[in-house]
């Protein structure tokens, strides 16, 4: 497949979005450390924050206690998921003035096809008409493929405008942490580092058979996004059916309390996520790996996998209940003496707010 | 084994057991219909394992012997042999069956009887009570109709049957739609069951129960018996706790909706055609009842109804096709709406006095 090198993506995410929101509608909030999310009293994690509460080192996904222990004099503010859908649905109808290709990945950020056209003039034009219409500030990454343009978004955050384009990929990638390559996590990235790949460039310098005998198929994508090739294009409609996160550990667990707690954690980061979509799920899986080795099968053979789930009477995105659930159903797994390897949650059969459920018995 | 039966009575027999055969049969001999001729008559049984029928039709014996006849193409051939006796003889040896009439000559190849599983319970089931056909038949209409589908809480995929002095009562939810019927039975002895069946079997004995003369019904340790005089069916218990979900629905219901019940349906009908993901909403008060659906690409309907309306008004969205399922379950014309808050379960029932009643919980706006 021949690489496309012209500018047709532009990727928008909006600055600290929920915050800014709020900031916005109340002028007592401006230039303050702002939280939004569940209260520190309870076992609610950070949504967004504020620049002003970034700078004490708080980040989303934090558990809000843990924020107020950083910055005590941060403004704790509740959700208000109406408002954020209003002006999400808002930009987008900015961005639908250029081009009717707009993939949203949550709320606050989208990808923009605009073959054909002026990218750069048009994402300059895009943050200038955001900013005078809805009074918020936006990054927007232009480039030459989708994760190039969302690298890009990222850059010069908040606030920023960064075009990169293939030459100015080409040079920033050989320094660039494989860590930042798209489904690269903290498991990968350690495993990668043991095999002394610690950026991109040491990730292509590498021995292309050893990497696929570590990662199959997902060897080449690797290899491929290191050289700054990505081929996916814009799915609009893109439907999210759902939302998970797994964990691979260094070393097989058997220690039940610290990965109930685990998944309790997931709970908290996924029902983050769950939020920022507007959604809410009716299904809870866990999924274990555990340290027992099947041979056979198409990759010659893998671990033993199971999953598990459970469908609630109502849907939920309350991170307490997931991780009710999720502790739940993990109690219930029958170890037989193994070890697990790895631990995953998804959420999933996913209801949009505002959509209306059947209501069932709890039975 | 050697019998002249008469062509039609051959056919109904066959067409009645023949519903016990499962539609996807793994054992091939499960596929047929075990003929057994002895005395004066031909016994038919068929089974899937789950449920199993057995009637017995006169016949004109002149040699014993069983045999098992796949039961579609003996129904199909049966079906269009000409009015009359049949000559039916079976050579045991290769459990081939011939039916000659007027000179032609039909070969349906079986199984060996002994391959097919004994009789279920009959005889076994102790100390069965006598209900009137009819009100059985309302019974397992009024409830068979919501039972659910979910494999793993077998007991929502059958209906809780249950028997308490002169007195049978049956439960049936999905979870989200429940139903509840009764009906008087004569019961001397003071028997007791309660029992979870699956939802096919009273499906199946709904079909059989027009031509019952008369019904007995019994439980025995693991299975069911619904003795229709003529005809027998045996069910599988489902095992289980069946919840009471009858704590959960409200026993006082402060708006009383009295209306048509064929207009009410036909306006259900004409809604659900507009339903955006089945849900209809139903607004009582003053001007009486009124039903909106709308889609946006497709159209809307307002269905406005005279209704006798008692108590405060309300308005409340419902999946239509439980509403429908529910509404053809019942009988009789006129229709009672019930409402006690807008997360509960809206009540119908065919009057004031009914006792039985469906009830479905509401859409909640997430």
């Amino acid at each position: 497949m021949e690489v496309r090198k012209d500018l047709w993506v532009i990727h928008m995410d909006m600055d600290a979005f929920f915050a800014s929101v709020e900031q916005r509608d109340n002028p007592r909030l401006r230039g303050k450390p702002v939280i939004v999310g569940g209260s520190p009293n309870s076992r609610g994690v950070v949504s967004t924050c504020s620049y002003e509460a970034r700078k004490f080192g708080v980040h989303s996904a934090m558990p809000s206690r843990e924020a107020l222990r950083l910055c005590p004099q941060a403004i704790f503010v509740p959700h208000h998921f109406e408002k954020y859908t209003a002006v999400s649905r808002q930009v987008r109808e900015i961005m639908r003035r250029y081009t009717d290709i707009i993939e949203p990945l949550s709320l606050d950020e989208a990808y923009m096809d605009v073959t054909g056209q002026d990218a750069v003039a048009i994402g300059r034009e895009l943050k200038a008409s955001v900013q005078r219409e809805t009074q918020l500030t936006g990054s927007v990454g232009v480039s030459y493929c989708k994760f190039m343009a969302k690298l890009a978004s990222d850059m010069d955050k908040p606030n920023g405008f960064t075009v990169v384009d293939w030459d100015r990929a080409q040079a920033m990638l050989p320094d660039m942490p494989v860590r930042k390559l798209w489904g690269v996590g903290p498991a990968s990235e350690q495993a990668l580092k043991k095999l002394g790949i610690q950026t991109c460039g040491d990730l292509l310098r590498h021995d292309p058979e050893v990497l696929r005998r570590h990662y199959g198929r997902r060897a080449d994508e690797l290899l491929l996004l290191a050289s700054g090739i990505d081929f996916r294009g814009i799915e609009a409609n893109h439907e999210m059916k759902s939302v998970g996160e797994e964990t691979t550990f260094p070393h097989d667990q058997t220690d039940r309390a610290y990965l109930s707690g685990l998944l309790e954690q997931m709970a908290g980061r996924l029902t983050q996520d769950l939020q920022r979509y507007n959604m809410a799920c009716r299904t809870v899986t866990v999924k274990i790996k555990w340290n027992v080795f099947i041979e056979g099968g198409p990759k010659g053979g893998d671990f033993l996998q199971n999953t598990r789930s459970y469908t609630v009477p109502m849907p939920t995105a309350d991170a307490a209940e997931i991780g009710r659930v999720a502790r739940e159903i993990f109690s219930r797994v029958d170890w037989e003496g193994r070890k697990i390897r790895l631990l995953g949650l998804q959420l999933h059969n996913f209801v949009q707010r505002g959509d209306l459920v059947q209501a069932r018995l709890p039975l | 084994m050697r019998f002249t039966i008469e062509q039609r009575l051959l056919h109904d027999a066959v067409r009645s057991a023949a519903r016990a055969v499962g539609v996807r049969q793994a054992v091939p001999v499960l596929s047929g219909v075990c003929l057994h001729a002895a005395g004066q008559e031909l016994r038919l049984r068929a089974t899937d394992l789950e449920v199993e029928i057995s009637l017995a039709v006169p016949a004109d014996v002149a040699e014993e012997g069983a045999v098992v006849l796949p039961a579609r193409y003996l129904q199909e051939l049966v079906r269009r042999l000409p009015p009359g006796p049949l000559a039916i003889r079976v050579t045991p040896t290769n459990a081939t069956a011939r039916i000659e009439v007027d000179g032609s000559e039909y070969v349906i190849h079986g199984f060996d009887a002994g391959q097919f599983p004994a009789p279920g319970a009959e005889g076994a089931v102790a100390s069965a009570v006598a209900i009137e056909p009819k009100h059985l038949a309302t019974v397992l209409r009024e409830t068979g109709f919501a039972t659910g589908h979910d494999e793993s809480r077998p007991w929502f995929t059958g209906v809780f049957l249950s028997l308490r002095g002169n007195q049978v009562i049956a439960l049936a939810t999905d979870g989200s739609i429940l139903a509840y019927s009764e009906a008087p039975v004569h019961n001397p002895a003071d028997s007791a069951f309660s029992v979870i069946l699956p939802g096919r079997s009273l499906q199946e004995t709904g079909r059989l129960l027009p031509e019952a003369q008369g019904c007995r019904i019994g439980a025995g340790h693991s299975q069911f018996q619904f003795d229709l005089g003529h005809v027998s069916l045996t069910s599988r218990l489902l095992e289980g706790q069946y919840p009471d979900f009858r704590k959960y629905i409200p026993t006082e219901f402060p708006t009383q909706v009295c209306v048509g019940r064929e207009r009410f349906l036909a306006a259900c009908e004409r809604a659900a055609l507009a339903a955006h993901q089945s849900s209809i909403r139903l607004d009582a008060g003053a001007e009486g009842l009124k039903l909106t659906a709308r889609t946006p690409e497709v159209g809307e309907v307002t269905e406005r109804l005279p209704a006798r309306v008692g108590g405060p008004e309300f308005s409340v969205p419902l999946n239509v096709h439980y509403v429908l399922s529910g509404l053809r379950s019942l009988e009789g014309p006129d229709l009672v709406l019930e409402f006690a808050g807008p997360r509960t379960a809206v009540r119908f029932r065919s009057s004031q006095e009914a006792k039985s009643f469906f009830a479905v919980l509401p859409l909640l706006s997430f």
